[in-house]
């Protein structure tokens, strides 16, 4: 099996540092975007098979980008999950929670404040799945 | 015909005192409604007695014209000026509180001002101010035999009427303040009463020798007391069923008093006066109801608009609280997800092997990293808790795998205390509930968390069992346990243990917030120690599905 890609979406970089190093060391083959837009323009590019989607951003933030995704016919099949430290505070735009992210054609979402061992778990589900 | 010309003369003798009855009666009135308006008011409080000594001063000024007797002459004379010294200082009291509240009188009106109004009153009544009465004029207006004093009397009554004019006048400059507008009012009124004054009483009597108005002083001071009056309701109230309330009672006992005057049978007189106090007293009684009843609905609406006010701050003040806490929340929460990504990556060796020194030190940071986002999502979770906005989702749920979940992932915890950690489940039930997974989930991590906390050797164990219709979930260790006074508050907020805090680490709201999310539940939630260093055992009970 080929190795799986992953894009990471998120605009800060020691957070695509951490969860990049951590996926490296189990095998994926890691892409990074820093805002909706430029993840939008790189999966025209280059399809991952799974994208972790930060959501409050500058430019374009996570919820946009994924309404984008599953408003375009090649995109829409692609694979993304959420990966936030927003729950259900409700700060404008960059609230989210399983329900919602499920509604707007996400897979979930993933807390940041995780231990990394519980976030590179659920990716690994969700890229196997 | 002889006889009408008589009636006539009668009628036009009694004209000035119908006038004067007239007079006397509005300038109390307004005093008493002035005073009314607001009885702890000092300017309220000195005008009123402005009004009464301008009614008293008023009155035997009115009354030494009409006796015939030298001695009666006389003592109204004395009377007359006693009660002109006290209008002469409480015009100068007025405006000098004029128009405070509040008052306290400084030092050289206690010991200097007073003590002057004292002795000069009771100078006006020896005989150095005036000696005697020989005879009484027909005309009614007498000249008496004067003292050596008189000038002292005029002085000093002089010296408060011009010190009160000065007072007056400094109000009515300055900025375009209520004040000023009230001052104007006052000083347009008080240059009229003076005016009248002036030509009636000052003029005419020594240049033409006219006496003949003398006795008509209290009109005179119409002026000034209604502009007072209105100057100081004008702008603290003003209302039509007080005005109504004032103006019947003013004109009830102007006809009453003036019936009294024209009164010559003793019986009827006495009727008459009867009548008139009573009229009188109950009118005073009856504008001070009505002014106290619309004052209070004033009050009223103006505490009522005072609230709604406040309740509009306090609503935006909670909404800037509600969005700052999320703010500042993830503001915490961004960079403690990094130090603690960082912490264990070098910790799992991402970065190359490490000593062993290293991966504890990083663990400790990773564990006050956690912390850290502990307490901020217990503060975010009470926040949702007071505003009533804590979402639950339900689902059919298997205690059992939620239970074993937990004791899983908190294993490592307990391993790091050599603490026995294990659970207890039914072999062939799933003991399936109503649940909120997620915020379930972490009211029984709270509960094992906490007995791995307060638990230094021994064991930890979480069972789940169904009782009936009911399925138990019972944290229960071999710990520090709880002295029994601690019990009945464990679930409230920022309940600790005074020993317990200094030791170890927690914030009081753990306990809470689970208790919340169990009676959301429709559960509950207890607690039993059979004391310090007995061990604790919490006990949630929901309905089974």
């Amino acid at each position: 099996m080929a190795t799986a890609k992953i894009l990471i979406v998120d605009d800060e970089a020691d957070l695509r540092t951490i969860i990049r190093a951590k996926l490296e060391g189990a095998g994926f083959e890691i892409r990074e975007a820093a805002d909706g837009k430029q993840a939008l323009d790189m999966l025209q590019k280059d399809r991952p098979d799974l994208v972790i989607m930060d959501v409050k951003m500058p430019v374009m933030n996570g919820v946009e980008a994924v309404s984008a995704m599953k408003a375009d016919e090649n995109l829409r099949d692609i694979k993304v999950v959420f990966l936030t430290n927003y729950g259900e505070e409700e700060v404008e735009n960059a609230w989210i929670d399983e329900k919602y992210a499920k509604e707007i054609g996400a897979l979930g979402h993933i807390r940041k404040t995780d231990d990394l061992s519980v976030i590179v778990g659920r990716i690994k589900e969700l890229v196997g799945a | 015909m002889e006889f009408a010309i008589t009636d006539l003369l009668a009628g036009l003798r009694h004209l000035d005192l119908i006038a004067i009855a007239i007079a006397v009666a509005a300038i109390g009135i307004m005093g008493f409604a002035v005073y009314f308006s607001d009885r702890s008011n000092a300017t309220n409080r000195a005008f009123l007695v402005f009004a009464l000594a301008t009614v008293a001063y008023g009155t035997f000024n009115y009354l030494n014209y009409q006796v015939q007797e030298p001695w009666q002459v006389l003592w109204l004379l004395r009377l007359t000026l006693f009660t002109a010294t006290w209008h002469a200082f409480s015009f100068f009291t007025l405006f000098y509180i004029f128009p405070r509240a509040e008052i306290t009188f400084p030092r050289w009106y206690k010991f200097v001002a007073l003590p002057a109004a004292v002795l000069t009153s009771l100078l006006t009544l020896s005989r150095f101010i005036f000696e005697r009465v020989d005879s009484v004029a027909v005309s009614g207006v007498t000249d008496p035999i004067r003292g050596p004093a008189l000038p002292v009397f005029g002085m000093v009554a002089a010296v408060f009427v011009v010190a009160g004019i000065v007072m007056l006048v400094r109000r009515t400059g300055g900025p375009a303040t209520l004040e000023r507008a009230q001052a104007r009012i006052i000083l347009a009124g008080a240059a009229l009463t003076f005016l009248l004054i002036l030509t009636f009483n000052l003029i005419l009597p020594v240049a033409f020798d006219m006496l003949l108005f003398v006795p008509l002083a209290p009109i005179f001071f119409l002026p000034i007391i209604l502009a007072t009056s209105h100057a100081i309701r004008r702008y603290q109230f003003l209302n039509v069923k007080a005005i109504a309330a004032e103006l019947l009672t003013f004109v009830l006992s102007a006809i009453l008093l003036a019936e009294i005057v024209v009164t010559d049978n003793v019986g009827t007189l006495l009727i008459r006066i009867g009548t008139f106090s009573f009229v009188l007293a109950f009118g005073i009684l009856l504008i001070r109801s009505v002014i106290s009843e619309v004052s209070q609905r004033e009050h009223l609406e103006q505490m009522t608009r005072e609230l709604t006010d406040a309740n509009i701050k306090l609503k935006r003040l909670d909404r800037i609280r509600s969005e700052f806490l999320s703010f500042a929340s993830h503001q915490v929460k961004a960079p403690m997800s990094v130090v603690k990504g960082y912490a264990q990556l070098i910790g799992d060796g991402t970065y190359g092997t490490v000593p062993e020194k290293v991966t504890e030190m990083v663990g400790k940071i990773k564990e006050s990293a956690d912390r850290l986002i502990a307490l901020v999502n217990n503060l975010l979770d009470l926040r949702r808790i007071e505003e009533g906005r804590m979402q639950f989702a339900f689902d059919r749920v298997s205690m059992s795998n939620l239970v074993t979940q937990v004791v899983n992932d908190l294993l490592p915890l307990a391993e790091r205390k050599n603490l026995e950690l294990r659970h207890e489940t039914p072999e062939h039930d799933e003991l399936n509930a109503m649940l909120d997974t997620e915020k379930f989930r972490q009211v029984i991590q709270n509960l094992v968390d906490n007995s791995i906390k307060y638990t230094e050797t021994g064991w930890v164990k979480v069972a789940a069992e169904r009782r009936g219709s009911d399925i138990f979930v019972i944290v229960s260790d071999s710990g520090r346990g709880m002295p029994a006074d601690l019990l009945p508050q464990l679930f409230e907020q920022f309940t600790r243990e005074r020993d317990a805090a200094k030791r170890i680490e927690g914030t009081g709201l753990g306990l809470y917030i689970a208790k919340q999310i169990v009676l959301a539940h429709q559960g509950t939630i207890t607690a039993a120690s059979e004391g310090p260093g007995k061990g604790s055992v919490f006990t949630i009970v929901i309905p089974a599905a």
